[in-house]
């Protein structure tokens, strides 16, 4: 190992540490998953795992109607199977994960970056994907998460496929599965690559007969779509209803998240844009125009075009932010080719050079931090909380089903492994959660109400009244035997 | 020898993951079982030359096409008789990384010696130690630092944080200890048995003492043993009521220290019938 490659193993194993510290962030101090969707994965991964199959009841409301083909179906596959390779909780995976994940798409933007010079610093940037509760990212264990790592992979995958036509089942199978982990995030990969095939096949100078397998895989990408269809005909159909007829996004628009990466980042990639327009090459155009349509759409489309489905609009900004991240990288490392140029008659040229991106690289990572300090995340469940819905899913018995605030029901059933009446995100089932918790605050005086929910336990923030309901732990109220 | 030391290592996940799941060990090779080995031996079997990746983006496709390979089999476990369950998986994933493993094998015997991938690991230290420069050495340290920095940090934030948040689990069971046969109805002079609960997460020990009322008059009193943090009390107890009548509140109050108003209030109702 030469001097160089140890250096840039060390600079390689620190930004792999940084990714783990940024996708534990926001966790460093609160033990269990974060976001509502986190828990709502936990319950349908429990449930695959519980049942042996992916045809199973509901993970939260029992057998009220069976779930069949969900599209996130391979996230939950590859979970599960990483709880049962390993025997953990999934309180431990889930906390380990998020930093596993980042720090993969890390190396793997090392992988891609690394044999046009920017590897290390594609890396580093793109440990800065921010994270919300509103458009997800890399601190939270979900599904797009995961879909992450396709961008640089399928990438890598695709300059192989330059000359060799091995690469091409490999791509199809990574789309495939990807549609089974998160279709949204296979329709952006797909929408990369093939922007990045056109470019090839237009720009690149190589004979016709080395194009044929990118030409092949250009016909193949839409075909990899089929897989979601035929896994879920109703889920594709009604996403095309959606794009055609976009209904009006409950949630307020998003504010522009990139700040959030702090400016010198930003300044980066805007030096990144130019360096690639002037440099040109099929390569640099292929990465540029993705990012910009994508930048463009998922700040625009909204206002101007009006078109679904939402979960473009609200999953994009991650995709944009990694994008972001290659070219801000670019940015940085044409940036210290040129230092090294200018300066390199001088003595102390290079270690100048050297010493001041490693200054930029210091205070873009303070400004970063600075901006994931101001996000806030709220936590489904405290501890106590956690310790009642432990305590409900032993003591209590395992067919019950439970009355309390939908919106910390997506929570109850992976801690208790029972059923509630009913699990929502906010701002979803909001009249329903109104008049579960006017029902509490009333003192539950009403049997019957609880009878044609068919639910056995209450929990409740309040304290009932009822007295067919025994008080058996704050706020835990079990329906009398007889009643 | 990369392929025998990866199915070596994935025979042994097996039998770690059903007996001794959940330790450290089973932990790091389970995550490479699932999140690497099935990547690396596809990659091995449809690359097999030296020349066709290098080191870095073997291993990158490794891990990246492993998340590919993982649901794809839990898919077609789903239409086989045995569905998707601990054995099925791990012995599925199994006969995957010894298939793939295999045809590399095959195609690299193909090949000629010069040809074949095979990764060298020969780091020879004390060459290295006498023959390079300080600067060399001192970064190969430094490199040995940040890889165990790296796990470290790893390891320190994804472990569970002390929260430090301070309550008391207060419960009420039957008399059996399970959530079920609590007294509903009791005749006059009958004596009703439940069992309470307390567990101690206060972040230091602490005193509990509980009154048992009925229709508001204290009938009991039970004071449980200093509780150290984390440490639990269970304990029967028994209460007799004290005059006819349905719907009986009977309260369970539960006193920290020596604090006058209580800290968890839990009730049920009985119906007292006369004798």
């Amino acid at each position: 190992m030469n001097r160089t490659s140890l250096i840039k193993a060390i600079l390689l194993f620190a930004i792999i540490a940084v990714a783990f510290y940024m996708a534990l962030y926001p966790r460093l101090n609160y033990p269990y998953p974060l976001h509502v969707d986190e828990w709502m994965h936990l319950g349908y991964t429990n449930q695959i795992l519980n049942t042996g199959h992916l045809n199973y009841p509901h993970p939260f409301h029992g057998g009220q109607w069976e779930v069949g083909g969900h599209p996130e179906t391979g996230y939950y596959l590859w979970f599960g199977t990483s709880l049962l390779a390993t025997g953990s909780t999934w309180l431990v995976l889930s906390r380990l994960m998020p930093a596993l994940v980042l720090g993969l798409i890390a190396f793997l933007a090392y992988a891609w970056g690394r044999k046009r010079g920017f590897g290390l610093e594609a890396a580093f940037f793109a440990t800065f994907i921010h994270t919300t509760i509103r458009f997800l990212g890399p601190a939270f264990l979900v599904p797009v998460t995961l879909g992450l790592v396709f961008f640089p992979m399928c990438l890598i995958l695709l300059e192989k496929m330059e000359k060799d036509w091995r690469p091409l089942p490999l791509i199809v199978i990574s789309l495939v599965a990807l549609f089974l982990t998160h279709g949204t995030t296979a329709v952006a990969v797909g929408f990369v690559l093939v922007i990045f095939l056109v470019f090839y096949l237009a720009l690149s100078k190589n004979p016709i007969r080395r194009m044929l397998p990118s030409l092949t895989c250009l016909l193949l990408i839409p075909f990899s779509g089929l897989v979601i269809f035929l896994w879920n005909r109703a889920f594709v159909l009604r996403e095309i209803q959606n794009i055609i007829n976009a209904e009006k996004i409950p949630l307020p628009a998003i504010p522009i998240p990139l700040l959030q990466l702090g400016y010198i980042m930003i300044a980066l990639a805007v030096i990144g844009f130019g360096f690639m327009i002037a440099r040109g090459g099929w390569r640099n155009y292929a990465l540029l125009v993705p990012t910009i349509i994508l930048l463009f759409f998922v700040q625009f489309y909204r206002q101007w075009f009006n078109i679904g489905p939402d979960i473009l609009y609200e999953r994009g900004w991650l995709y944009v932010m990694l994008l972001m991240a290659f070219i801000a990288g670019y940015g940085l490392s044409q940036l210290r080719q040129l230092g090294l140029v200018f300066f390199k008659r001088w003595r102390w040229g290079a270690l100048s050079v050297y010493i001041a991106l490693a200054l930029v690289v210091v205070f873009a990572l303070f400004l970063r931090m600075d901006g994931y300090a101001k996000e806030e995340y709220y936590h489904v469940v405290d501890e106590s909380t956690y310790h009642d819905f432990k305590w409900m899913g032993e003591e209590l018995p395992q067919d019950s089903i439970v009355l309390l605030n939908p919106y910390v029901g997506w929570a109850y059933v992976p801690i208790s492994g029972q059923y509630v009446y009913s699990a929502q995100a906010y701002p979803w089932g909001v009249e329903q959660a109104k008049e579960i918790n006017g029902f509490f605050r009333a003192g539950a005086p009403d049997t019957e109400y609880i009878r044609e929910k068919n639910v056995n336990i209450l929990y409740s923030p309040y304290p009932l009244k009822n007295p067919d309901l025994v008080e058996v732990r704050d706020g835990v109220y079990i329906l009398r035997e007889g009643n | 020898m990369d392929l025998l030391v990866m199915v070596v290592a994935s025979l042994v996940v097996v039998p770690l993951a059903v007996f001794w799941g959940g330790s450290p060990v089973s932990l790091v090779l389970g995550l490479i079982f699932a999140l690497f080995s099935p990547g690396y031996a596809l990659v091995a079997a449809v690359f097999p030359k030296r020349h066709d990746l290098d080191i870095v983006r073997r291993l990158a496709l490794s891990f990246g096409l492993s998340i590919v390979v993982v649901p794809l089999i839990g898919v077609v476990l789903n239409y086989t008789l045995w569905g998707i369950g601990l054995y099925s998986v791990l012995i599925a994933l199994l006969i995957f990384i010894i298939a793939a493993s295999a045809v590399a094998y095959y195609r690299r015997r193909r090949l000629p010696p010069e040809e074949r991938f095979e990764p060298r690991f020969r780091l020879r230290l004390s060459q290295f130690w006498g023959g390079h420069h300080l600067l060399d050495k001192a970064l190969l340290v430094l490199l040995v630092v940040v890889i165990i920095g790296a796990i470290g940090l790893l390891v320190y934030v994804a472990r569970p944080p002390e929260v430090g948040e301070a309550f008391t689990e207060f419960y009420l069971l039957g008399p059996e200890g399970r959530a079920a046969d609590y007294p509903d109805v009791l005749s006059l002079g009958e004596e009703a048995t439940v069992t309470l609960g307390v567990i101690n997460h206060e972040q230091v020990a602490t005193d509990y003492y509980i009154r048992i009322f009925i229709e508001g008059k204290a009938v009991a009193e039970v004071a449980t043993s200093t509780l150290a943090g984390e440490e639990e009390w269970e304990q029967k107890v028994s209460f007799t009521p004290l005059g006819v009548g349905e719907e009986q509140k009977v309260e369970f109050w539960l006193y920290k220290g020596n604090e006058n108003t209580p800290y968890h209030v839990l009730g049920l109702w009985v119906d007292v019938l006369g004798n």
